[in-house]
């Protein structure tokens, strides 16, 4: 640590002292060969990143028909994983419309990212797809959502009660709505930011900035019922007017997560130097931290307030989940997304190190996947935790590696910065004094 | 390290004890080249003062970076740990009773107790121990005699070596001081 | 690949290989010079080209000057009131709380609605003072003294209530851990002990927070009174009676607090860092206030009470009806102070109307949130608070089962309440109200009053009617319940005017921090 403060201190030192006008120190750093990607190596990680995750998905099929009972496993560990896709994709547009909210300079550099990976919600539309035909032309015993096979719900008077909400048809128009909206949002932001990498007007980041007040009304509600309609509806019974929130931390956590992830990949890869510095990482990891906490925060009140309270019909939930071996995944759950990350990233030289950092963010992101898993999983009542274990990792792993193929590809595909963003030597410029 | 072994006591003709040497400097950014240059020259007992905090000043001091952060960790986790067994004594050893059919042993309801009893040595640690660190309270200081000194807390910079620096030297630390674009030198009494 | 690539091209630009050309367009819209929209510049955080000395001599002047003639008036109508409050509490605490409306069915009324209310008020001041630090939002720099001392006098107004509400004051103190000879202990698994905690934590560490942030302030307005006592030692006296100059008193008092403080960089070193820590403890440290605040109701198993979102949402609603105190106050200050509005720059206000959209919003989503589940839930009890007990005005009366009319007989606290927390702030969308303090100034307070309505309509409207229609009563407040609220108002106005006449109330080393001279890089 001491190491690296020393030669960081040695670099500012300079600059403080050579450059009298800070746009030209920026545009000194912005050389081309530190902006965009080689495309060759990156783009061959991202194919076999594909590759793979279609190979993963094929088997996973082939799994699912195999035995008498699979299927339904099948669908709800790929169902996880299609979670795990969109909250990245969403979180990283939620986390640019903030960014552009608070009209933060420092983030002109990590924002192409978010841009990009959030670029991709559109695509996220096919990786539904699955999850439509399941409850589409599944058999009742393979249906993913118990409350779309008829014979299930018979006389249930709550389920009556929600038809109104509850049917097949409305369920696919708003999930159609969701991916319109959020699709809308991306590309639009995404669009404006490459336009003016070309063109250099300025006037399209106050643009952006003017669609993400409204448009973060739009994602609020959009997620939180996008949250209801896949997972909250899984036992639709249950209900938490906290479930929303509780999709939105998780969502934005695994996004900045992926962030760091892509930008340490591309510092590794000797791109961005002295463009994203430890500096970016460093408030890149206050907001890990503080988004672990966030969540942490979130999944407590809504256990909390269920445990205290003790109403049998909000009680399901965490009953199923906390009886036989999903005892042990909450306890995990626990441990692993909040308690050691939040130890290890209190730490200044973990924040401050790419490396460092990124192995967090990896593991951070594997425990959102374990999260969501923790959220579907249990409602297949007909396989305990650890049976055909293989499918469930199958299943998440399947679409994340296609989905994180995608995100390296879309972001290798254009500059790694937004070029011309005026903030962009505020950016540069950026240091954490405290 | 080494400044420790020479303690020369300098006195003026007056016979006063000399703390040390100030000299003024007009903008953070002179401040923040002479404070370099100062650094540069391998003085190690001297200080800046500033109105507020002048960004990357530490780094132009050369100054280590501060433990407050490790022992305020420590103490806030502590504080929790203590919350959590104040708890543990009062509803398990002193007054057990079972309250709403709660188990007796159950970690939900203690945690809003446990946190906020963290957050408060937490709170107490930064701010007693940033006293401690910075030696505070200290009612007198040489400096604080020094009228140009007091302008410090509206809009001077002054940087002051004192005598008890291993390089400290009346005549040549003054010179140092006037070439790194330092005004108004003046020698401080104890 | 002879042709360049566009992005190499750009790429080009900007390493200065290419030239480029980016006409200047200028905002005609800009009011006082702050209301920037362009993305390349950054707007002025404080006007007129102010020097380090400027700040100095304004934020001082509102200590060492005498205040205008408005002050003693103003001073004067907020002891009163603070007085009557006092005797309303003196009164009660000698006949019992039945001096208050509440009865067998509401058995929380004004009391806890009043201490929500302060509580929630000061959220706002760490906020700006915690959160948006760690945000890097300079703009803070202007409001944060001010926001911090509200905080304090809220939480002191906040306080008062759940003390007084307990009918036998003198056993209060059994709500502390203390040994005693009946060896009763407090019940840790009660929210309403995790309030006591909260609460006085919170107390503690935005007092410390706030008189941290002035320590170097302090040693400002100390060594400026020493100088003054140094040119010249008679200066007027602090009564004509005492042999006690200004001078001196100042310089003692200030001096005291100051700590002996003396701007060292090895000191700031570790200021900084402790005022980071704080920052960064009192981030938690506010969220969880509110939230415990909010278990109170939602660990109970109360139609209207029991909802998961209710800890997010409490926050969220806390930092609207403190942003809005904030304008409330300092809008009035900055026409009445000389030289404020270059320190409150219409900018600060956009920003705070903007924060007051945003939170309004966040409340109007919890609103919507409890809405739709109580419906999606299934659950009748649920849905019949929110419909029969809030929603249904008597022109919308329906015919129940029993034949007899059913509305929400408090339709009017909570019609108010959506009115003033979700709609009013609704006029922020358009930049013509929210860059006019006259307009910020009303929104805030009709948002003032419809966050004070919230809390009054969780905790009666979800009360006054039990599961049984046996259960069923209506709160009215009387003239004490009235008069008490008014009081707390008196103390806390008394107390900011206080903090406006004796304390620096601009952090003065933070605004210098912030302006463009600052940097030691610019030349």
């Amino acid at each position: 640590m001491s190491e690296i403060s020393a030669t960081h201190h040695h670099g500012s030192h300079a600059e403080g002292h050579s450059h009298a006008e800070p746009q030209i120190a920026a545009r000194s750093r912005l050389l081309p060969s530190a902006v965009t990607a080689d495309r060759g190596t990156l783009r061959t990680v991202s194919m076999g990143m594909m590759f793979v995750g279609a190979i993963v998905l094929v088997v996973l099929v082939i799994l699912g028909f195999s035995a008498e009972g699979a299927g339904r496993q099948a669908i709800a560990a790929y169902h996880a994983g299609f979670l795990f896709c969109v909250g990245v994709a969403l979180g990283c547009l939620g986390i640019q419309m903030i960014l552009h909210q608070f009209n933060a300079g420092w983030s002109a550099a990590p924002r192409r990212t978010a841009e990009g990976i959030a670029s991709l919600l559109p695509l996220c539309a096919l990786l539904f797809v699955p999850v439509l035909v399941n409850a589409l032309i599944g058999s009742d015993s393979t249906k993913l959502f118990k409350w779309m096979v008829p014979s299930y719900v018979a006389g249930d008077v709550l389920f009556e009660h929600k038809q109104g909400w509850l049917n097949v048809n409305f369920w696919i128009v708003r999930s159609a709505v969701y991916f319109g909206l959020w699709s809308m949002l991306a590309l639009k932001l995404y669009q404006w930011s490459r336009k003016q990498d070309l063109s250099g007007d300025r006037w399209l980041t106050a643009k952006a900035r003017r669609m993400s007040s409204y448009g973060l009304l739009i994602f609020a509600l959009s997620s939180a019922f996008a949250s209801f309609d896949w997972l909250m509806g899984l036992d639709f019974h249950w209900f938490s007017t906290m479930f929303g929130v509780y999709f939105f931390a998780g969502s934005v956590l695994s996004a900045i997560c992926t962030i760091v992830l892509v930008l340490a990949m591309l510092s590794n890869a000797g791109k961005l130097k002295s463009v994203v510095t430890p500096e970016h990482f460093h408030d890149m990891g206050k907001m890990m931290l503080a988004f672990t906490v966030f969540w942490a925060y979130i999944a407590f009140c809504q256990y909390f307030l269920i445990w205290y309270s003790n109403i049998p019909e909000e009680t399901a939930f965490y009953n199923l989940r906390q009886q036989g071996d999903w005892r042990y995944l909450s306890i995990f759950l626990v441990l692993g997304h909040f308690v050691v990350p939040f130890l290890v990233l209190l730490f200044r030289g973990v924040k401050r190190t790419p490396r460092l950092l990124a192995f967090v963010a990896a593991w951070l992101l594997i425990m959102h996947a374990v999260d969501l898993f923790y959220i579907v999983r249990p409602v297949i009542k007909e396989s305990k935790l650890g049976e055909r274990l293989i499918m469930d990792v199958f299943g998440i792993a399947g679409p994340a590696l296609v989905f994180l193929g995608l995100a390296i590809r879309r972001v290798v595909s254009a500059p790694l910065i937004p070029l011309k963003d005026p903030r962009l030597h505020e950016a540069l410029e950026h240091k954490n004094y405290v | 390290m080494a400044n420790k072994k020479k303690q020369t006591v300098y006195r003026t003709t007056a016979g006063e004890t000399v703390y040390g040497v100030m000299a003024e400097f007009a903008t953070p950014a002179d401040l923040y080249h002479a404070a370099e240059k100062v650094r540069d020259a391998g003085y190690k007992a001297w200080d800046v003062y500033s109105p507020f905090p002048v960004h990357g000043m530490e780094e132009a001091m050369g100054l280590p970076h501060t433990k407050l952060p490790l022992l305020t960790g420590i103490v806030g986790l502590t504080g929790a740990g203590l919350g959590l067994l104040l708890q543990y004594f009062v509803t398990h050893l002193a007054y057990p009773m079972v309250v709403q059919g709660k188990p007796m042993f159950a970690w939900e309801p203690w945690t809003p107790v446990t946190f906020e009893i963290g957050v408060l040595f937490t709170a107490f640690c930064a701010l007693l121990g940033m006293f401690a660190f910075n030696r505070l309270p200290m009612w007198y200081h040489p400096l604080m005699k020094k009228e140009r000194f007091l302008r410090v807390s509206d809009d001077r910079f002054v940087i002051c070596i004192e005598s008890k620096d291993a390089k400290f030297d009346p005549q040549a630390t003054r010179a140092m001081l006037e070439s790194v674009g330092g005004k108004h030198i003046e020698l401080v009494e104890e | 690949m002879s042709v360049i690539h566009p992005d190499q091209y750009t790429a080009g630009q900007l390493a200065g290989t290419i030239p480029v050309d980016r006409p200047q367009v200028i905002d005609k819209r800009a009011g006082d010079g702050t209301l920037i929209d362009d993305p390349a510049v950054r707007a002025p955080l404080v006007l007129n080209d102010r020097s380090f000395n400027d700040i100095t001599e304004t934020v001082c002047g509102y200590v060492e000057k005498k205040p205008g003639g408005w002050w003693w008036p103003v001073f004067g109508i907020a002891n009163m009131l603070a007085a009557i409050g006092t005797a309303m509490i003196i009164y009660l605490l000698i006949t019992g709380v039945g001096t208050w409306g509440l009865n067998n069915q509401v058995g929380w009324a004004w009391d806890i609605t009043n201490f929500v209310f302060w509580i929630g008020i000061g959220h706002a001041g760490t906020l700006i003072s915690a959160i948006l630090c760690l945000l890097k939002q300079k703009w803070r720099t202007s409001i944060n003294r001010a926001a911090e001392a509200m905080t304090i006098f809220a939480v002191i107004c906040a306080g008062t209530f759940p003390a007084i509400h307990v009918g036998r004051i003198w056993f209060i103190w059994m709500v502390f851990p203390i040994p005693n000879a009946n060896a009763i202990w407090p019940n840790f698994r009660s929210p309403l002990l995790w309030d006591v905690f909260a609460v006085s934590t919170y107390a503690t560490v935005s007092a410390l927070f706030w008189y941290m942030g002035m320590i170097p302030d302090f040693a400002t307005l100390r060594d400026r009174a020493i100088l003054r006592l140094k040119k010249n030692a008679t200066g007027p006296m602090v009564m004509p009676f005492l042999s006690l100059r200004v001078d001196e008193v100042q310089a003692r008092v200030y001096g005291l607090l100051s700590m002996g403080w003396r701007f060292s960089t090895r000191h700031w070193q570790n200021y900084e860092k402790a005022y980071l820590m704080l920052a960064g403890i009192s981030t938690p440290l506010v969220l969880s206030v509110h939230s415990i605040v909010s278990f109170d109701f939602a660990t109970s198993i109360l139609p209207g009470w029991h909802t998961t979102i209710f800890p997010p949402y409490f926050v969220a609603g806390a930092i609207f009806g403190g942003f809005a105190m904030v304008l409330l106050l300092m809008i009035p200050a900055r026409e009445l102070y000389a030289n404020m509005k270059d320190i409150i720059t219409l900018r600060h206000l956009e920003n705070m109307a903007k924060i007051l959209l945003v939170t309004g919003m966040m409340v109007g989503f919890a609103y919507a949130m409890e809405f739709f589940m109580a419906w999606y839930s299934g659950n009748a009890f649920e849905a019949d608070v929110f419909v029969y007990n809030r929603l249904l005005p008597p022109f919308l009366a329906q015919v129940g089962a029993d034949g007899q009319l059913k509305y929400a007989p408090y339709w009017w606290a909570y019609w108010s309440m959506i009115f003033c927390n979700v709609v009013t702030p609704q006029v922020f969308w358009m930049r013509r109200f929210r860059t006019s303090p006259f307009w910020i100034f009303v929104v805030a307070f009709f948002v003032t009053i419809g966050m004070w309505f919230e809390r009054f309509v969780i905790i009666v409207t979800s009360l006054h009617r039990a599961f049984l229609p046996g259960e069923w009563g209506m709160f009215f407040p009387t003239w004490v319940d009235i008069l008490t609220f008014a009081g707390t108002v008196g103390i806390f106005l008394t107390l900011f005017l206080l903090f406006l006449r004796f304390l620096p109330a601009f952090a003065m080393s933070e605004i210098k921090n912030v302006m463009p001279q600052a940097s030691p890089h610019k030349h």
